[in-house]
């Protein structure tokens, strides 16, 4: 028989923990704000809708860990190439048709370069800087058309990022997709002397990557 | 009486001096003369009246020669427009197209049609060999044949013909055997004596022994079975009987293909074997009456194609200092009055243009000279009497390029230690290099099915953009070491420019993850 002070007890127990595990449905929301809004400069400011989504999307791919990326590009001569990063953890990895190269992070970086039945090791040094769509915060998309393209006065921030991706080249649109709380596509089109290049970022296969280097044979 | 004796026997001098006269008057009176060099083939053409014995007719002379003893990278070569399986005709131009598409390493300068033909089949009267190929030894009518050493010099006359040879080409087109064939159409009579059949055998071969059936890339041999030639990959080897099918031959013999000399991938040829002055030859051609002979014009045509009738004609020529000539003489041409030249005029003409040896060839309608001129478009330099080119059976041609080197022959059996194929494989900058492999006289870089060789363990890949497929082998030597299989297919992928910037930004990106 429970003593007569114990249920108390165990209700309020409850009711802490209740209060202070977080559900995944639970939107990330500021502290004193309502679940709509952020503080900024200590104010609480209301987000609409799509801001709000777009800001739990990228907040939540900041959380990610595990996932693929299919990289299409496409050249002024209609020429498409495809090729995949992945991510699992410390080790990430990028393969185009003919060559597949893995990085491994710790305190050393590693990359393995793999080329049919060869591989050859390095120690590079380690790139503290994020991959680029990682700089994005909700502010500088605005939604259009069910995606939320850049707004041009953002294109600047993003413009050095790309800097060496295409040289001479101008961003002339990004958009952006999303899917729950992570990005799901990211398209972009840029303009050069020789024409338009378009590449899409696709993401796909959220914690179900798992990249194993192969040894040499 | 004496004096009438005299008188009379003097008269017999002179008439009978006059008719077995060795000096036939001879010469060219040039009314037209023009003279050109087609990528370092000199061709004149001679418009005026050859006087032959007090005979004067107008003529119209295309003369066409170099000296491929002075230049490695000028050859003569044969040509045809001949069926896989069978004969064939077409007139210089389509000739000189399947040389062109035939030969990487061969482009045509010129030439003129070759042998006499049975004008139904396209069969050459002649031998007819092409590439080492004997493709034909003739139906047996003992002409002339032309024979081409890649030396550059040409050899006149009667190859040795010693039966038939069988020639084991392996995927690399090296000799791994070769070996007498006893006959064709027949079992073997000999102790491991091996024979050859072809489809005209018309029956079954039912021999007990074994058969190894071969199916045919190309085969030639005529109705009456003067001449056999076949070449083809192994289809199977059994020893019961088999019916052959039109495109198949097979060797017979007791113990034929027990050491498993053939296998899939090797190529197996049945020619005559042909020897004397001509072994060794790479292209010959058949020719027929004999012209001028060791510097001596020929006084007296016994036979040939009509030696006494004018027709136009073709000829072929080697002077002293190895130069080659070709020779046509326009005929039947009634309206410019080109009526052609009997076999004693083209003698004169090929000795007037410096012969010790010279040939006539197919003439009449036949007769047809092409060069390709300055803006590489080829044109005929004579005019066909049949108001159009004929097609012909076959064709002699000045080309530019080097012949390759013959094939390689093997030990047999091939008891040299295999090489490990290649490994380590790295691409940097468009530099593949692998680990070396020892006792490697070199490698074989398959690039996208086009082999090329280095001599080290490293080679600069200049490729367009794409996906490209590279392969390796290392290659031994001829007496200790077997080249190796190739490796795994190695990817390779080259980017535009621009491209390449976009693969480098997500490489970066990448490790950024």
């Amino acid at each position: 028989m429970i003593r007569p002070y114990l249920r108390p007890l165990i209700v309020a127990l409850i009711l802490l923990l209740a209060a202070c595990t977080p559900t995944t449905d639970d939107p990330v929301v500021d502290e004193g704000c309502e679940p709509n809004q952020i503080e900024i400069d200590g104010e609480c400011v209301t987000l609409s809708g799509p801001e709000l989504q777009l800001r739990q999307a990228l907040l939540g791919m900041a959380t990610k860990d595990n996932y693929e990326i299919d990289v299409t590009i496409i050249d002024p001569a209609s020429t498409t190439y495809d090729l995949t990063i992945a991510k699992d953890g410390d080790t990430s990895m990028m393969a185009d048709a003919a060559e597949t190269i893995y990085t491994v992070h710790g305190d050393t970086c590693v990359r393995h370069t793999w080329l049919v039945g060869s591989v050859t090791t390095e120690t590079i040094p380690c790139d503290d800087e994020p991959p680029f769509y990682r700089a994005f915060t909700y502010d500088m998309f605005t939604l259009s058309s069910g995606t939320y393209q850049l707004n041009e006065t953002s294109f600047s921030v993003v413009e050095d990022t790309f800097g060496t991706l295409l040289p001479d080249a101008s961003l002339t649109s990004l958009s952006l997709s999303i899917l729950d709380d992570a990005i799901d596509r990211i398209s972009m089109v840029f303009e050069r002397s020789d024409g338009t290049y378009t590449m899409v970022y696709e993401f796909t296969r959220y914690d179900d990557v798992t990249i194993v280097i192969p040894m040499e044979e | 009486m004496k004096r009438l004796l005299v008188t009379t026997l003097l008269l017999l001098v002179v008439l009978t001096s006059r008719i077995t006269s060795v000096d036939a008057s001879f010469r060219i009176i040039e009314d037209q003369k023009t003279t050109t060099y087609y990528h370092g083939v000199r061709h004149t053409e001679i418009i005026g009246t050859i006087d032959y014995n007090g005979t004067e007719t107008l003529q119209k002379i295309n003369y066409m020669g170099a000296n491929p003893t002075s230049f490695d990278d000028l050859n003569l070569v044969v040509g045809d427009n001949y069926l896989d399986y069978g004969w064939g005709m077409g007139d210089l131009a389509t000739i000189i197209t399947n040389v062109n598409n035939r030969y990487d390493n061969y482009r045509v300068i010129g030439g003129v049609n070759g042998d006499f033909y049975n004008m139904s089949t396209g069969m050459p009267i002649e031998a007819y060999v092409r590439n080492f190929e004997v493709l034909s030894k003739g139906i047996d009518v003992n002409r002339t044949v032309v024979g081409f050493h890649d030396d550059g010099t040409v050899v006149f006359g009667r190859p040795t013909w010693s039966g038939y040879e069988a020639i084991v080409f392996n995927a690399d087109h090296q000799i791994k055997h070769r070996f007498d064939i006893e006959a064709i159409n027949r079992d073997p009579n000999t102790e491991g004596g091996v024979t050859a059949y072809f489809h005209n055998v018309g029956r079954d071969i039912a021999t007990g022994m074994n058969i190894v059936v071969l199916n045919a890339l190309e085969l030639k041999y005529d109705e009456y079975g003067k001449t056999y030639f076949g070449k083809g990959m192994l289809e199977q080897n059994t020893s019961g009987t088999v019916t052959l099918d039109p495109y198949d031959f097979a060797l017979v013999g007791s113990t034929v293909n027990d050491d498993n000399l053939i296998t899939e991938g090797d190529t197996v040829v049945v020619q005559a074997k042909m020897g004397g002055a001509f072994e060794g030859v790479r292209f010959a051609i058949g020719a027929w009456e004999t012209l001028v002979k060791d510097g001596i014009v020929t006084e007296e045509h016994t036979y040939g194609a009509g030696p006494d009738v004018r027709h136009p004609r073709t000829a072929i020529g080697v002077k002293s200092d190895g130069t080659v000539f070709f020779v046509t003489v326009d005929g039947r041409d009634y309206i410019n009055g080109y009526r052609g030249v009997t076999a004693y005029e083209l003698s004169e003409i090929m000795y007037h243009f410096g012969a010790v040896d010279a040939y006539n060839l197919d003439g009449g309608g036949s007769t047809t000279m092409v060069v390709r001129n300055d803006t590489d478009e080829y044109i005929y330099l004579n005019t066909p009497s049949d108001g159009q080119p004929r097609r012909v059976t076959n064709g002699l041609f000045f080309v530019e390029g080097e012949h390759e080197d013959p094939p390689v022959t093997l030990p047999w059996p091939d008891t040299r230690v295999v090489l490990d194929a290649p490994s380590g494989f790295a691409l940097n900058d468009g530099v593949l290099t692998f680990d070396g492999i020892p006792h490697a006289s070199g490698y074989a870089i398959d690039i996208d099915g086009t082999v090329v060789s280095t001599l080290t363990p490293s080679f600069q890949l200049d490729l367009l953009p794409g996906l490209h497929m590279i392969r390796v082998k290392a290659k031994g030597d001829y007496t200790d070491y077997q080249d190796s299989s190739f490796s795994d297919v190695i990817l390779y992928m080259v980017y535009t420019d621009p491209m390449t910037d976009v693969i480098d930004w997500l490489k970066q990106q990448a490790e950024r993850e």
